[in-house]
């Protein structure tokens, strides 16, 4: 993975957690938050991975 | 009947998902049984009959605009709604999540309707953690590195989906012709793995086959892999020019390849979908289980294959594989190797009973097994400590839940933790942990009361597990067990 493509990852990364935690502070969980999460964790999947290379796209 | 089945790790556990999605198909014959996988992967799903319908995740274009100098989150989003909102149309009557991942959790959730029965892992309407089932709920304790399971993931597919495996599921696909055909004698090498510390050096493959040569000059051998292994098969080209082999690397598909092995006499590798397709197509295998691989989980199960388990690939001696590979074309059983049998477990491995006490205590556990015995006094005094914490978070329990309620997570949490410290000096404590923790992952959101009783429910039933290793203090203090519980 190119340093570019890791660090555009990580500030992704950072952004949809910010957007998920003000999402929170003013309602409860619901699809727009889940949508967001789903997200993340897609985001998270193709950054480097300490035991294993990413299987996503 | 409509069923959605959620696949989204690498080939060679969409290879293994596959004798439990023919058995899916045995049991609804007339069911829409749809498979969602990785674009990337969609190779692995070719010849697959069981499946009305191939769905992608298309991750790379979801989070496309995400990957930018000013990331783009609303067309994202608006990316995931769309997905989210074609597969709800379906209106499936059954998701089964054979992902074990936090993507496929929060996904199975979105697309869950009021009576969507859920198999696997999910999300409780709060967001938290959920596992949906008896199997799913032992994959989160006890699968995966480090781990001491040794049911096969095959295996362990077919129980999250609730369906009995038959000799008929290892069946081979009707494929369309391929042209990759050879009239002589020869076996495949596959060259890569999906990880580089689970694969052998070029120089390593090349003397292996120099070796095999010598006792074996008639017989070819074809190399595949994908095009990232290219320079491998180059590498192992140059360095024996006098082996005749037939470089396919990069050339074929997933389709190909079970005709390529179905010719073949052997099948040689590492942890990798070839010895996954070689189930089906009947090839003995010879396998090199290197790294953090559990050959339990993942290893060939095709008739008479064989695994060398070796931590690193310095160990690996290239002349034992080469005389290993000609002892399985001779049809003898090559010594001191670990060998297919059809059974669950699906391994023979020669081990002393400490070595396989691990899994006897899983055994015990998960499938009500008698306790196994051991001699090993850390093991023992580790339940003392784990069973003096349990005993101390049952009675901060019973106050909290007469008293002040506010107190239930800091208690929990630090339970946790240090039961988390226990497991990390003596490891055989993290059969415990795990499943302390998958249990925890099943309390359903309800009132502070409700999580209370669950969970002196849940730590009652550990209190049992744990007991049969609980010793009197004078005779930890003497540090005898002696094989005596």
């Amino acid at each position: 993975m190119s340093q570019d493509l890791e660090q555009y990852l990580k500030a992704a990364l950072l952004k949809l957690e910010t957007a998920y935690q003000d999402h929170m502070k003013t309602k409860i969980y619901d699809q727009d938050s889940e949508k967001l999460k789903i997200l993340i964790e897609l985001v998270k999947e193709q950054l480097p991975h300490e035991n294993s290379s990413s299987p996503a796209c | 009947m409509k069923i959605l089945v959620l696949q989204l790790a690498r080939l060679g556990d969409i290879f293994q998902s596959w004798p439990a999605l023919r058995a899916l198909r045995r049991a609804h014959p007339e069911a829409q049984i749809d498979l969602m996988v990785r674009p990337k992967f969609a190779g692995a799903v070719e010849g697959l009959e069981a499946i009305s319908n191939c769905i992608f995740l298309t991750t790379e274009q979801i989070i496309k605009p995400l990957i930018q100098e000013a990331p783009d989150l609303k067309s994202s989003l608006d990316e995931i709604s769309q997905t989210i909102l074609k597969l709800k149309d379906q209106n499936y009557d059954q998701i089964i999540n054979l992902s074990f991942s936090p993507v496929s959790s929060y996904l199975v959730h979105a697309l869950q309707g009021p009576s969507t029965l859920i198999t696997g892992y999910t999300r409780h309407s709060d967001g938290f953690f959920d596992i949906s089932g008896e199997i799913s709920t032992y994959f989160y304790a006890q699968v995966g590195i480090g781990r001491m399971n040794r049911f096969h993931l095959t295996d362990l597919m077919a129980g999250v989906m609730g369906v009995e495996l038959t000799s008929e599921d290892w069946q081979q696909p009707m494929m369309t012709e391929s042209q990759f055909k050879l009239t002589e004698d020869y076996i495949v090498l596959h060259v890569g793995s999906s990880e580089a510390q689970k694969s052998l050096p070029a120089f390593r493959w090349a003397r292996i086959l120099h070796y095999f040569h010598e006792k074996n000059p008639s017989i070819s051998v074809v190399l595949v892999g994908s095009k990232d292994e290219l320079s491998i098969a180059e590498l192992i080209h140059e360095h024996c020019p006098q082996v005749k082999i037939i470089n396919w690397v990069g050339k074929t598909s997933m389709g190909d390849l079970f005709s390529i092995l179905t010719q073949s006499r052997l099948l040689v590798g590492c942890d990798s979908a070839p010895m996954h397709i070689a189930g089906f197509t009947k090839t003995p295998c010879l396998n090199l289980s290197l790294g953090s691989v559990n050959f339990w989980e993942t290893g060939p199960r095709s008739p008479r294959s064989f695994i060398l388990r070796r931590p690193t690939a310095d160990q690996v001696l290239s002349d034992s594989v080469s005389e290993a590979m000609t002892e399985i074309l001779e049809g003898k059983d090559p010594g001191g190797l670990i060998k297919y049998i059809p059974e669950s477990p699906c391994f023979l491995m020669e081990e002393s009973k400490e070595q396989k006490f691990g899994w006897e205590l899983i055994l015990a556990l998960y499938m009500a097994y008698p306790f196994p015995r051991t001699e090993n006094i850390e093991f023992f005094q580790g339940c003392q400590k784990l069973h003096q914490i349990n005993e101390v978070i049952l009675e901060n329990l019973n106050v909290v839940s007469s008293k002040n309620l506010e107190r239930l997570k800091p208690i929990l949490d630090r339970s946790d933790e240090i039961i988390h410290k226990l497991a990390e000096i003596v490891p055989l404590l993290r059969i415990y942990s795990s499943w302390l923790k998958a249990e925890r992952a099943r309390v359903k959101p309800g009132s502070i009361q409700d999580t209370i009783q669950a969970t002196i429910k849940m730590h009652h039933t550990l209190s049992s597990l744990i007991r049969p290793y609980v010793l009197e203090e004078s005779a930890l203090a003497q540090g005898g067990a002696h094989g005596q519980i």
